[in-house]
């Protein structure tokens, strides 16, 4: 194995990809630490057909649906990922061990694998505005050529002009929006006549952005329309981080150094050197490598567990930011009966925001799905009827449901903290949590959704954590508000020179719209920042 | 036994009609062996095991009374094995029909489990009088 480099990048989700391809790009030599995490068990059985079609054929459908040891059959209360179906659960399979973490009633999802939680994500991709921006010390300006070379790299579907565009800003090289589904349609036709009003009152609907390529684009999609991406990679066409890491193996500077666990790293100013030690995860042993640079980027919890234990900051609190979110099921009443359209994909297809003080600053977002793909026996779970008579109601009426979920926004006022403790646990202690102020906002959606013809059944709390988007521990800040464990606006970790920080771990707060773009482009910037530092 | 075939077969004559081949049977039994790892049961699921014409009856009780009870958890994965078969995926997939077909629709399974519930809450009320009866 190759030990020295002029820059190592530790993770290989989307930050970490979206970091390395700067560097590379600049003629750096690069090495991507990484547990590699791979699903070699589902990824090959799933046929390339359309659910419909697969739902009817394939007799092997039980083993990706259920999984091998019926993982995907849910007990319990709704809880993390209902996308992470036995084929994706790979992605946070064996961090328990590694890197234990207690959150109580929280869930901190974890990953391993290559990819990161960007080998599942639903591929939701709103940009932020200067508003989401105002606590940050970076605005949109900086980050708009990042936002359009990662648009290039993954490949952003979505209308140029909606209404939504005052809360996305410009963005170049958008492939045209994907097609939506018939209860789409027919609540954005809903909106469509009653939107003045809705407008008036800060709420707003348009299609969803997605890193989804509708038509060919870097060998991948267009998007096939199987409904199936809930459960495999089908036509490529949903982007994953590990699409960027396959494109830069092919470039010499660049070295995947997978199986290994960074551990901590230690910075040597005398010959401006980083080493990071490593644990080999297949063999127990510990590696060196090092470099001129560090790049870390192993996600927001990752990188907080690395920091921290290099640092020697045990148990001293950082904030831990996660979006609040909540599920409200839906019926489109007035569809009932009429025929929908079988092909469709199962990511979002209608994208709201609520901004109740037109601020920008609290706004929510609500994103709409269909239900179906992923199977009715989860439905029939929740249903309080006899279960064979809720087989048939099911059936009957699956098309016209749909599932609005929403986000809300983090602030580090939230009171929530991590720590690293003396046994190596992370300990994630929950904040205050402003149910009232969160439930009426959330009355205000669901009066909003009525308007549009959905008909919420009930709400969701899936409990803190299950928005699954993490951020937030080791803030960018500007210089005025300097502290230990920030980082520079370029992501550089204070009390040190040669190792940034290019994930979550930055964002100083958390909108309500999916961070993943955002993370995309941060890291882009901030890699693009150290190539250029290190030409010079 | 944790899942055994004549168990399935209950549950599944129950829940769509249907006899399951053995395959299922089997895969039916691994599901039990690897989710109830500890055989947890109850008096509504061994009473509706005894006599099955009260699956229905105590299903609609134990979903709004009980709906963690072992009854319902072993309907959960019975349904889960029937909807992923090409044999029976039919009968779980979205099918579109008219308002009126719609309409008549909820009403009949409708007016089935409020029935259902009624017997059913009087049967679970009873359950703890035949408890260890075989
Ligand atoms: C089901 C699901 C749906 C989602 N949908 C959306 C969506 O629609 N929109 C959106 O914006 N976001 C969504 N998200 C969130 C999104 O996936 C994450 O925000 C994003 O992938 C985070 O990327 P990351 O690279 O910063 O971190 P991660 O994905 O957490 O990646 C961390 C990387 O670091 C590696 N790593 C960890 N520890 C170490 C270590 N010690 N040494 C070496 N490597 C290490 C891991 O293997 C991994 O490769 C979703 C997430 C899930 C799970």
């Amino acid at each position: 194995m190759r030990k020295n480099f002029d820059v190592l990048v530790v993770g290989s989700g989307a930050s970490a990809a979206n970091a390395a391809w700067p560097l590379v790009e600049a003629g750096l030599s690069v090495g991507m630490i990484d547990p590699g995490g791979r699903d070699e068990t589902y990824a090959p059985i799933v046929p390339g057909d359309d659910f419909r079609t697969i739902r009817r054929t394939d007799a092997n459908q039980h083993r990706y649906f259920l999984g091998d040891e019926f993982e995907g059959i849910p007990f319990g209360p709704v809880r993390v990922g209902a996308q992470l179906t036995p084929p994706r659960q790979f992605i946070t399979r064996g961090t328990e061990e590694r890197s234990p973490v207690e959150a109580g009633a929280l869930q901190a999802a974890q990953t391993f694998a290559r990819g990161g939680l960007g080998a599942g994500w639903g591929a939701s991709a709103m940009p932020y505005t200067d508003a989401d921006l105002a606590d940050w010390p970076v605005g949109r300006s900086e980050l708009q050529p990042h936002y359009d070379a990662v648009s290039k790299r993954v490949g952003i579907s979505g209308p140029k002009r909606d209404d939504l565009s005052p809360h996305v800003g410009p963005l170049e090289s958008l492939m045209p929006p994907s097609r939506i589904d018939s209860n789409a349609d027919w609540v954005y036709r809903r909106y469509e006549r009653v939107r003045g009003e809705l407008l008036a009152r800060g709420f707003r609907m348009g299609q969803a952005r997605l890193a989804v390529c509708t038509r060919r684009h870097r060998g991948r999609g267009p998007l096939g329309y199987g409904d199936m991406e809930f459960w495999a990679d089908q036509d490529r066409a949903v982007y994953r981080p590990a699409f960027t890491i396959d494109e830069l193996a092919t470039r010499g500077a660049f070295h995947e150094l997978s199986g290994l666990m960074a551990v901590r790293y230690r910075e040597n100013p005398a010959d401006e050197s980083v080493e990071v030690e490593c644990l080999g995860l297949r063999t127990n042993e510990s590696v060196t490598l090092s470099a001129r640079r560090l790049v870390l980027a192993a996600g927001a919890i990752g990188t907080a567990r690395i920091v921290l234990e290099s640092l020697g900051r045990r148990n001293e609190p950082v904030p831990f930011l996660t979006n609040p979110y909540t599920y409200l099921p839906c019926l489109v009443p007035s569809r009932i009966g009429r025929r929908t359209r079988d092909r469709r994909h199962s990511l979002t297809q209608l994208t709201m925001i609520y901004d109740p003080d037109g601020t920008g600053r609290n706004a929510v977002q609500p994103q709409l799905y269909s239900y179906r793909s992923l199977l009715s026996f989860k439905l029939l779970k929740e249903s309080p009827l006899p279960m064979r008579e809720s087989i048939p109601l099911i059936r009957a009426i699956q098309e016209y449901l749909v599932i609005v979920g929403i986000f809300h926004p983090d602030f580090p006022s939230n009171g929530r903290r991590l720590l690293l403790d003396d046994a190596g646990t992370l300990v994630i202690r929950s904040g205050s949590v402003e149910c009232a102020a969160r439930r009426a906002c959330e009355d205000r959606v669901a009066g909003f959704l009525r308007r549009v013809g959905c008909m919420p059944l009930k709400r969701i709390d899936p409990g803190p954590g299950a928005s699954i988007h993490y951020a937030g521990t080791l803030p960018m800040r500007g210089e005025a508000a300097a502290g230990p464990l920030t980082c520079d606006a370029d992501g550089r970790l204070r009390g040190g020179k040669l190792v940034v920080v290019a994930d979550g771990s930055t964002f100083p707060t958390l909108p309500a719209k999916g961070l993943t773009f955002t993370l995309m482009a941060n890291a882009d910037r901030i890699g693009a920042a150290l190539a250029k530092e290190m030409a010079s | 036994m944790n899942g055994d075939p004549r168990e399935f077969r209950i549950l599944s004559r129950y829940l769509i009609g249907a006899r399951p081949s053995r395959q299922l049977a089997e895969r039916y039994e691994r599901a039990c062996s690897s989710l109830f790892r500890d055989g947890t049961r109850s008096r509504a699921l061994n009473a509706a095991l005894r006599w099955p014409v009260l699956a229905g009856p105590l299903d609609a009780a134990c979903g709004l009374l009980a709906p963690d009870d072992a009854l319902r958890q072993r309907l959960l994965v019975a349904a889960a094995i029937l909807e992923t078969t090409t044999e029976h995926a039919e009968r779980f997939l979205p099918r579109h029909r008219s308002r009126a077909a719609i309409a008549v629709l909820v009403a009949w399974h409708g007016t089935r489990a409020a029935a259902n519930v009624a017997v059913g809450i009087a049967c679970f009320g009873l359950l703890p009088l035949f408890a260890g009866k075989r």
